[in-house]
């Protein structure tokens, strides 16, 4: 059996590394910061709560649809919004907040469509928690053994595709350069359309499992937001695994370190979690602009390991 | 091979080239030369289809490119080194020749990688080195392989000299002459070094200002001495 709070810790930071990669890949591919993100989680959140409260069954078996709407939707934000201001020549700001107000429409359609599941077929749309249709495994809830499998599966496919096919090898190539990748022969539009597909569906899928962890509602991701945020650029965007790095990092802290301080401040430090995040933010910035998958290790632990001795040879 | 007719064309609403014509044949180096800031690049660009066309026509083997995509554009046989930022420094070499061949089939892109490394044999110790890591020299022997790698018919260069140290200009120069004898290619070669680019071109045009205000054969403009000191900075024939 696992420690409760280690437990939690590794679903909680193992779903937010899920959801911060597609935050950094669009950032990276397209540079805009999508705060439509959230929304895009949410809608993965919402697709296995109707298939559940219609059909029943499993929520693990709705996973492939949120993906797919998720996917749709991030690539329909892409067409219609960031294509044409990117033709234009719109400046990033101009585009985060594209994506905001197309955050905040597609809030008001969730709720709209929460509140029609909830006044026409009397589902608990406004507040749901799976957790009881979840399964055990080993005497573990199965988001924790599906979180874990989602990231490792998610990273060994992704790793695959990036190192061995064409088209995962022309996406690295469209990050690195893109006016380079066109005239290479490479449509970088249809590069950019998979990226958002890509972080649109896995986006969708994190959020299909949230509410088996966490109670669903209609700003479940919007709720998240600032932590994706935070976890990617803590991360680094620059670097394809930082997000990871990242979202444990994060998720870790803000847990176990809460967790921590509760044992010697008390339980009231417990509602004010999330500034955990936001310190370790500050101090990345601070200390490490780039994200921590930047830092060089390597030539720090020398400096730890040698420093003292090279001073004195010197 | 490539005509361009009366070309204007900029970014947005920024006029850069104002009527350029320029012609390039088979197994033929054509220089443009000018100061900094003519517009030299923007033509380059603009055949690629990186600007913006206002008016005129660019056309490639009876192919009217106006308006095409690069990345239709490098699928008809055209290729194009930019002056900067002409590898993917974060993928290693194999993978900057793949994705210079990313239209290939992988039967065509055996053979082009094989036909490359004939050419710079040099590269094939370091596959697998990030191109990030390479030596100017290096880098620059890489961008112009990966141009090869389609098999174009048309390359433009632009400014492949720059910032490289004399010997390894040569080599540059070597191989862009035997680019066009060997294979027959044609080569539109953007170059602020205008000694070494007139010593190797059939042809040349001089831009100032977006606007053409020579071509000919090199040994021509060498003749009008004012252009060649004021512009170019070299001295005319018999001064």
């Amino acid at each position: 059996m696992i420690d409760p709070t280690l437990m939690d810790s590794i679903t909680y930071s193992s779903l937010l590394a899920v959801m911060t990669f597609g935050l950094s890949f669009v950032r990276r591919t397209t540079g805009v910061w999508n705060i439509a993100h959230a929304s895009l989680v949410t809608i993965g959140a919402y697709v296995v709560f109707t298939c559940i409260s219609f059909w029943g069954g499993s929520p693990y078996v709705c996973l492939p649809l949120a993906f797919i709407l998720s996917a749709i939707i991030a690539v329909v934000e892409y067409i219609s919004i960031i294509e044409p201001l990117r033709k234009r020549k719109a400046s990033t700001t101009m585009m985060l907040v594209s994506t905001l107000a197309f955050d905040l429409m597609m809030l008001s359609v969730i709720n709209i469509y929460a509140d029609y599941l909830q006044d026409t077929f009397n589902f608990p749309s406004k507040n749901f928690l799976l957790r009881k249709l979840d399964f055990e495994f080993l005497g573990e809830p199965g988001i924790f053994w599906a979180s874990v499998s989602l990231l490792i599966g998610f990273l060994m496919v992704l790793y695959a595709i990036l190192n061995y096919t064409k088209i995962g090898v022309a996406l690295k190539a469209c990050v690195c350069n893109p006016m380079l990748a066109s005239i290479s022969g490479i449509n970088v539009k249809y590069s950019n359309i998979l990226s958002w597909l890509i972080s649109g569906g896995l986006g969708g899928v994190a959020g299909g499992l949230l509410p088996l962890w966490v109670q669903g509602k209609p700003v479940l991701g919007d709720s998240l937001l600032a932590i994706m945020f935070c976890a990617s650029i803590v991360g680094g965007v620059e670097e394809i695994y930082g997000t990871v790095l990242g979202g444990f990092l994060v998720g870790f802290t803000q847990i176990l370190g809460t967790s921590a301080l509760s044992l010697f401040l008390g339980p009231a430090v417990i509602p004010y979690k999330t500034i955990v995040p936001m310190i370790i933010l500050i101090l990345t910035l601070l200390f490490a602009p780039n994200g921590i998958a930047k830092v060089n290790w390597k030539k720090i632990l020398t400096i730890a390991k040698f420093g003292g001795a090279s001073k004195r040879k010197a | 091979m490539l005509s361009v007719t009366n070309l204007n064309s900029g970014y947005g609403k920024f006029h850069v080239l104002f009527d350029i014509n320029i012609e390039c044949g088979k197994s033929e180096i054509v220089s443009v030369i000018g100061p900094n800031g003519s517009g030299k690049t923007t033509l380059l660009n603009t055949i690629f289809g990186l600007a913006d066309i206002f008016s005129g026509s660019i056309i490639f083997e009876g192919k009217k490119l106006n308006n095409m995509p690069p990345h239709e554009i490098s699928k008809i046989g055209i290729a194009y080194l930019p002056q900067a930022n002409n590898v993917f420094a974060d993928l290693s070499v194999r993978e900057n020749l793949l994705m210079a061949g990313y239209p290939l089939n992988s039967q065509e892109l055996k053979s082009a990688m094989d036909d490359v490394f004939s050419i710079f044999p040099t590269l094939k110790s370091f596959l697998h080195r990030k191109a990030g890591t390479l030596s100017g020299g290096e880098r620059q022997m890489l961008a112009i392989a990966m141009t090869l790698m389609r098999k174009p018919r048309l390359i433009m260069l632009d400014e492949p000299l720059s910032g490289l140290a004399p010997v390894i200009c040569q080599k540059i120069i070597e191989k862009i002459v035997e680019l066009r004898d060997k294979l027959g290619v044609g080569i539109v070669l953007v170059e602020q070094n205008a000694k070494k680019a007139l010593d190797i071109s059939d042809k040349t045009y001089l831009i100032v200002s977006g606007k053409n205000i020579f071509s000919g054969k090199p040994d021509e403009l060498l003749r009008y001495g004012e252009l060649v000191e004021l512009y170019l900075g070299l001295k005319a024939e018999g001064k």
